[in-house]
C-alpha cells in the first residue's frame, strides 16, 4: 500500500508588501516520514507553517490536509508548536494543558503521561512563566501531543536551548518519529535535520530548491580526499580529468568529487596511469551542510 | 457552550490581577450602593443651612424607586467592567495566547463567542451584585413590602444589563482593534469622556441623541427625586423601549464588527 498523503501543497504564495515571503510553493508530505524544511532565517519556514495551519492567509495556491481543506476539525488531528513556546504565564503547566485539552475535546487523562514524558512532572504547579525556556519549550511539545495527533509540526523546536536541552527535545521527537507519527520540521541547523529528518526540502527566499529524501540528497555524488607526495601534479592532473572536480586544497589534502557513474577506484586508476602515487585515498559521506550551502550558491 | 465557557474561565479564574480588580469593583460598587443614601442627605442637610426653603430629607431606598436609584447608580460604575475586559481580552494578544487557540483547533466563531461569554458574565455578574444591594436596602428601609411595590420597577435590572453589554461590546471592539489594553484603555476612556461629548456638541440634535454613549447612557435617567423635583427637574422615570431597541442595535454592530476583524486577522 502506497503511503497516504498528509499533506498537500500546490503553488503557495504569500506576499507581505513587497517582500514575497513564500513563493510558488510545492510540496507533499507522506505518512509517517520525519519531513524536515530547511532554510536560512528570512526563507519563509514560519510563513508557510502559518499559512498551513490557517493563521494566515495565503494570496496565492492552495493546500489540502488529508485530502481536505484546513478546518478547526483538521487542526485538532494536527499537534504544533510555532517558534516561542505560548501559554498563560500565570497559569501552571497542568490549568495550561486543560486549556489545550478543552480546545482539542479530549480528556484531561493524558496531561498527566505527558507532564512526566517531558520530564515536567515535578513542576506541574509552578506558573509557566517561571519555567527555564527549556522547559517551556517541552510543554509546548507536551501541548502538541494532546489529544494524540497523527501529526506534529515543529517550528525551530531547538532554538535557543541549551546542549542538554537540544539533545532532550531531539530524542524526544525521534521517539514520537518511531511512534509512526508524521512530523514536519522546520530548522535553520542542517545538523538537526541530518541527524533527525527522513525527508527534507531546501527552501530559499520562499522557493524551493531541493525536496526529497534526505538518503537521496547524501548519496548523489561521492566527496573524496586524495593526497600525494607529489600535491602539485595531483592537483593539476585532477584538474585535468574530465569526470572528477576539484573543491579545495586543505593542508595538503584535495577535496574531490566524482560524477555519478565513476568510483574511486577508477580514480585511483587514472592516477596510476599519469605516473602520480597517492598516499591517502578516503571518501566522505558530503554532509548535508555542503549539499545545502551548494544549493544556496547555485541560486545565488 | 459549556466547553466554551469553561476555557473562557480557565484563563481567569487563576490570574490574581482578575481578582484584584474584580474585587475593586465589587467594593466600590458595594460602597456606593450602601452609603449613597446618608451621603445625599447629608449634602442636602449642608444645603439647606444656606437654604431660604428647606430641603426634606429623602430615601433613596424606598420599593420600588429603589430598582431606578440603584441601577442608575450603578451605570457609573461600569467603567470598571470596560477595564477588566480590556485588559483580559489584550492579554490574549499580548501573550500570543489567541494565536496558540486557532491553531489547537479553536475555529475564529468560537474564539469570538470566548470573549462574548467574557462579556456577558461581566454583565451578569454586576446585575447580581447591583440585585443584592437593592434587595438588602428594599427591605431594610422600605415601608411598603408588597410583592406589587417590590417588584413593580424591577425590569430596571434588565435595562441595566443592557447598558452593561452594550458598553462591554464597544469596549470589546476597540481593544480586538487596537490589541494592546494601554492603548485600548486609553481609546475608549477618550472617546466616551471627551470625542463623543465633542461631537455631540457639533452635530445636529437628532443625531447627538443618537450616539451610541448618548444612547446607552439615556437608558436608565436620572431619577425623579424629590429633590430634583424641587428643582423643577423632570427627568423619564420608566425605560423608553425606542432606547433599547436602538442601543441593542448598536450592541450587535459593535459585535459583529468585532466578529469580521477576528475572521479576518492574519494571527
Amino acid at each position: 500500500m502506497p503511503p497516504e498523503t498528509i499533506l498537500n501543497i500546490h503553488g503557495l504564495v504569500k506576499q507581505f508588501g513587497n517582500l514575497k515571503a513564500v513563493d510558488g510553493l510545492q510540496l507533499e508530505v507522506k505518512t509517517a516520514q520525519i519531513f524536515g524544511i530547511l532554510g536560512p532565517n528570512g526563507s519563509g519556514k514560519t510563513t508557510t507553517l502559518s499559512m498551513i495551519l490557517g493563521l494566515i492567509r495565503s494570496n496565492q495556491g492552495s493546500f489540502e490536509w488529508f485530502g481536505q481543506p484546513l478546518s478547526p476539525a483538521i487542526l485538532k488531528r494536527i499537534g504544533s508548536i510555532l517558534e516561542t513556546p505560548l501559554f498563560y504565564p500565570y497559569l501552571n503547566a497542568i490549568d495550561n494543558l486543560k486549556i489545550i485539552a478543552d480546545i482539542k475535546e479530549t480528556t484531561y487523562d493524558e496531561i498527566p503521561d505527558l507532564l512526566r514524558m517531558t520530564g515536567l512532572y515535578e513542576r506541574r504547579r509552578d506558573a509557566f512563566r517561571t519555567y527555564s525556556l527549556g522547559m517551556k519549550q517541552r510543554l509546548a511539545i507536551a501541548a502538541a501531543l494532546l489529544g494524540n495527533p497523527e501529526v506534529l509540526i515543529l517550528d525551530e523546536p531547538t532554538n535557543g536551548l541549551d546542549p542538554q536541552g537540544i539533545a532532550d527535545i531531539r530524542a524526544m521527537i525521534i521517539e514520537i518519529g518511531k511512534q509512526g507519527k508524521t512530523i514536519i520540521l522546520a530548522s535553520h541547523l542542517l545538523d538537526e535535520v541530518q541527524k533527525i529528518c527522513t525527508h527534507v526540502a531546501v527552501l530559499k527566499k520562499g522557493v524551493c530548491l531541493y525536496s526529497g529524501s534526505v538518503d537521496a540528497i547524501l548519496s548523489d555524488g561521492v566527496l573524496l580526499e586524495v593526497s600525494a607526495e607529489d600535491i602539485n601534479s595531483l592537483e593539476q592532473e585532477i584538474q585535468l580529468c574530465a569526470w572528477a572536480q576539484l573543491h579545495n586544497n586543505h593542508n595538503g589534502i584535495l577535496k574531490v568529487q566524482l560524477d555519478k557513474d565513476h568510483t574511486p577506484a577508477d580514480l585511483n586508476f587514472y592516477l596510476i596511469e599519469k605516473g602520480v602515487r597517492v598516499n591517502h585515498l578516503s571518501t566522505t559521506k558530503k554532509s548535508l551542510e555542503t549539499h545545502f550551502l551548494e544549493l544556496l550558491k547555485q541560486q545565488a | 457552550m459549556k466547553r466554551l465557557g469553561l476555557i473562557t474561565f480557565r484563563k481567569l479564574f487563576k490570574s490574581r490581577v482578575f481578582w484584584i480588580m474584580l474585587s475593586l469593583y465589587v467594593l466600590s460598587l458595594s460602597g456606593m450602593l450602601f452609603g449613597v443614601e446618608s451621603f445625599m442627605n447629608k449634602i442636602a442637610g449642608d444645603a439647606t443651612i444656606n437654604s431660604p426653603i428647606p430641603i426634606p430629607d429623602f430615601s433613596l431606598y424606598q420599593f420600588p424607586y429603589i430598582w431606578h436609584n440603584l441601577s442608575y447608580l450603578a451605570g457609573f460604575l461600569k467603567i470598571f467592567t470596560a477595564l477588566i475586559l480590556i485588559i483580559f481580552v489584550a492579554a490574549d494578544y499580548s501573550y500570543r495566547t489567541n494565536r496558540l487557540q486557532i491553531m489547537m483547533g479553536l475555529s475564529r466563531g468560537e474564539y469570538f463567542v470566548t470573549q462574548c461569554i467574557f462579556v456577558f458574565a461581566l454583565a451578569l455578574f454586576s446585575v447580581l451584585i447591583l440585585a443584592v444591594w437593592v434587595l438588602i436596602q428594599g427591605f431594610l428601609h422600605s415601608t411598603d413590602l408588597s410583592l406589587m411595590s417590590i417588584t413593580s420597577k424591577s425590569y430596571f435590572l434588565a435595562a441595566y444589563t443592557l447598558e452593561i453589554i452594550a458598553f462591554l461590546s464597544f469596549a470589546l471592539m476597540i481593544v480586538t482593534l487596537l490589541r494592546r489594553s494601554g492603548l485600548s484603555i486609553v481609546t475608549f476612556l477618550v472617546t466616551y469622556f471627551v470625542i463623543e461629548p465633542i461631537v455631540r456638541f457639533y452635530v445636529p440634535d437628532v443625531v447627538a441623541a443618537n450616539l451610541p454613549f448618548k444612547r446607552i447612557g439615556n437608558i436608565i435617567d436620572v431619577p425623579n427625586s424629590s429633590l430634583m423635583q424641587l428643582f423643577g427637574l423632570n427627568f423619564k422615570t420608566y425605560i423608553d423601549y425606542r432606547d433599547l431597541i436602538i442601543v441593542l442595535l448598536y450592541t450587535l454592530l459593535f459585535l459583529g464588527i468585532t466578529y469580521w476583524i477576528i475572521r479576518r486577522r492574519n494571527l
